[in-house]
């Protein structure tokens, strides 16, 4: 993406943010100077978001711009999506289940290891994790509707 | 008299078995993240702080400093050996540390950065153990408005300090303000953006952030990567510098070690500004500027040193006044206030154990590390051997172990998510995280500094410039939110952050 438009995009978000802090926080009393209510600090914090938004959003020389440049966006978003459906997943089948299926998924989805290899690492992984957290440290890890 | 009484009461914590084994693991694991890319030294200690909650609370502060220093040590292997700094700090050492492996140097290299770390770190702790306290009695006289005006100056620096514009990492930094907010208000108790969820009736949790911003968030940027990693391939042989190296050396070291030390106080500043004022110091004093790049050993030992010795530094605002100097002090911060320890300048005086047997333990943290590191140089080695297709799936697996075993609550493993986009987002555009987690840290205790400060004044903005204290610390931050402004210093200031961004 072209990077004054990167910026300029940013900017404006950082704009509507200020925005939604002040709608979300409009039941909040902002007090006076001399009493500031449990609404003072954030509003503050709001407009000088949208202030700071407006260097962003006017042009300035080229240097000090960014850009939004994407590779391999596919694996990032592969990784992102496991790990979403681990969330969902993850009180209903457990740590256990659901683990083993996100390492052995990113071993071999992602870093294309051999299944064999894949599915190995992926149990001593999740096994040395389990003893360690759940029977070592007593961490209580989420147990799924398998019991474990 | 007293400071030796207090220095036995600091041995006695940091000798007792329990700590020393874990002041061993945590300058053991330090070493190992500084070593591996996409696993820092702040994702490190926020994965390590669920198993701290069963530790004694100087135990669990023992583990983190380690890890804090030890990845300080570990982030210069990798600048040596690989022309990749591990961590931000130590990116000067890449300039003449990799010439010197290049010319079958990089045991000297290692050793002299080894010992340079060593001296460093040890003398900035004799630094914290003589100033540490003396600053906590002088900070007694700090009210709210000389608090609020602190941790401003930090916020400022710390985003003049941040690569890219100081814009979008003041951005980054209201936005932390503005995450620290939700939760319970800390003077009425009125619920700020929970939207009655009982996850965010605390607040937004301190470790789904830290997690998502610097370990998922790191690993989305480093899956981007192309695989390639060119790693020395020659033996490293002689790890002791010899006489002529240590003759080059000592300059270097001394002046490193109190350029460390003394740049490693200012809140937001450290390390990183610590190794790049060290690096610019040697090459101006040195008899030949131009051996400097091509593998001149002052280089590696000045800045090696300088960033050790600013971990010493930034832990005084943080042990004396309560206020972090940077993330991973933040962090730190964090840890305390879950083992009910509020961080202030009583802190001496109320958890005596606690000041010193961190500080103490530091030395011996020191110790251990140079014992620990000349002779497992090569596994560390052979380590970043390991490919990041093995990698990353072991360090998504500790993000989510650690983040659920906080409060048990799969919500906020949602949040780390969350975070982890944002950061990912964020580093694409330019935004730097760390002011963003920073903030967040100091945010309530800045917004209930301010509040005090309007009430006692009732209304009056003024009292932040009458009280001669905060008077001077609001002008600096104002002089460095002006200073970019002008054209020579903006250009000086880019050229160094631009120079620490291409780790």
């Amino acid at each position: 993406m072209e990077k004054q438009r990167t910026d300029r995009i940013s900017g404006l978000i950082v704009f509507f943010l200020g925005i939604a802090i002040l709608w979300q926080g409009r039941h909040l009393s902002i007090g006076t100077p001399r009493a500031p209510g449990s609404g003072f600090f954030p509003m503050l914090l709001a407009v000088l978001l949208m202030i700071l938004s407006l260097f962003l959003v006017i042009p300035k020389n080229a240097e000090e711009r960014s850009s939004f440049s994407a590779r391999h966006l596919g694996r990032v978003s592969m990784v992102f999506v496991a790990l979403l459906v681990y969330f969902a997943f993850l009180e209903y089948l457990g740590f256990v289940i659901m683990s083993f299926l996100l390492m052995a998924f990113c071993f071999i989805r992602v870093a294309r290891q051999k299944w064999y290899f894949a599915l190995f690492w992926a149990f001593v992984s999740i096994g040395l994790a389990y003893l360690l957290f759940d029977v070592l440290l007593k961490s209580n890890l989420p147990r799924g509707v398998f019991g474990f | 008299m007293e400071l030796l009484h207090n220095l036995y009461l600091g041995f006695n914590v940091a000798f007792a078995p329990v700590n020393l084994l874990f002041c061993f693991i945590g300058v053991f694991l330090g070493t190992l993240v500084g070593v591996l890319p996409g696993l820092g030294p702040a994702a490190t200690i926020a994965l390590l702080l669920p198993i701290t909650f069963s530790l004694r609370p100087e135990t669990a502060l023992i583990m983190i400093a380690g890890i804090y220093y030890g990845a300080q040590y570990g982030g210069s292997t990798t600048s040596i050996l690989v022309n990749i700094p591990g961590e931000a700090s130590s990116v000067v050492t890449c300039l003449d540390g990799y010439q010197m492996a290049r010319k079958g140097r990089a045991g000297p290299a290692l050793g002299i950065s080894a010992f340079g770390s060593f001296i460093g770190g040890t003398l900035s702790v004799v630094g914290l153990m003589l100033l540490g306290p003396w600053l906590a009695g002088f900070a007694l006289q700090f009210g709210p408005p000389e608090y609020f005006a602190l941790m401003l100056l930090g916020i400022v620096i710390l985003t003049f300090l941040s690569k890219g514009s100081m814009v979008r990492s003041l951005i980054s930094a209201v936005i932390g303000l503005f995450i620290g907010t939700i939760g319970i208000d800390p003077i009425y108790g009125v619920q700020r953006f929970t939207y009655g969820t009982l996850t965010l009736m605390d607040g937004v949790g301190l470790v789904p952030v830290a997690m998502g911003l610097f370990g998922i968030a790191e690993v989305f940027t480093n899956l981007e990567e192309p695989e390639v990693r060119d790693i020395f391939k020659t033996k490293i042989k002689g790890l002791l510098p010899s006489l002529k190296d240590w003759k080059e050396s000592i300059g270097p070291i001394t002046r490193g070690s109190f350029i460390g030390f003394f740049l490693g106080i200012l809140p937001g500043g450290g390390a990183i500004l610590a190794s790049f004022t060290s690096y610019a110091t040697e090459k101006r004093l040195a008899r030949d500027p131009e051996s400097f790049g091509k593998g001149a050993i002052a280089g590696v030992a000045g800045p090696e040193t300088a960033n050790n010795a600013a971990t010493g530094g930034a832990m005084i605002p943080l042990l004396s006044l309560g206020i972090p100097s940077n993330v991973i002090m933040a962090l730190l911060i964090g840890a305390m206030m879950i083992h009910g320890i509020k961080p202030s300048s009583f802190l001496v005086s109320e958890h005596p154990q606690i000041f010193w047997g961190i500080i103490t333990s530091m030395y011996v943290g020191n110790i251990l590390l140079l014992v620990l590191n000349l002779p497992l140089i090569p596994l560390w080695v052979k380590l970043l051997k390991i490919p990041y297709g093995i990698l990353f799936p072991l360090i998504l697996l500790f993000c989510l172990i650690g983040v659920y075993t906080v409060n048990n609550n799969a919500y906020e493993v949602l949040i780390m998510l969350i975070f982890g986009v944002l950061g990912y987002l964020m580093r694409k555009v330019g935004f730097e995280p760390a002011p963003l987690l920073f903030a967040m840290v100091i945010g309530p205790i800045m917004e209930t500094a301010l509040r005090q400060s309007l009430l006692r004044s009732r209304g009056d903005f003024s009292i932040f410039f009458t009280r001669p204290i905060s008077a001077v610390l609001i002008s600096a931050a104002i002089l460095l939110l002006l200073l970019p402004l002008l054209p020579r210093v903006g250009r000086q200031r880019e050229t160094i952050v631009k120079e620490a961004s291409d780790e």
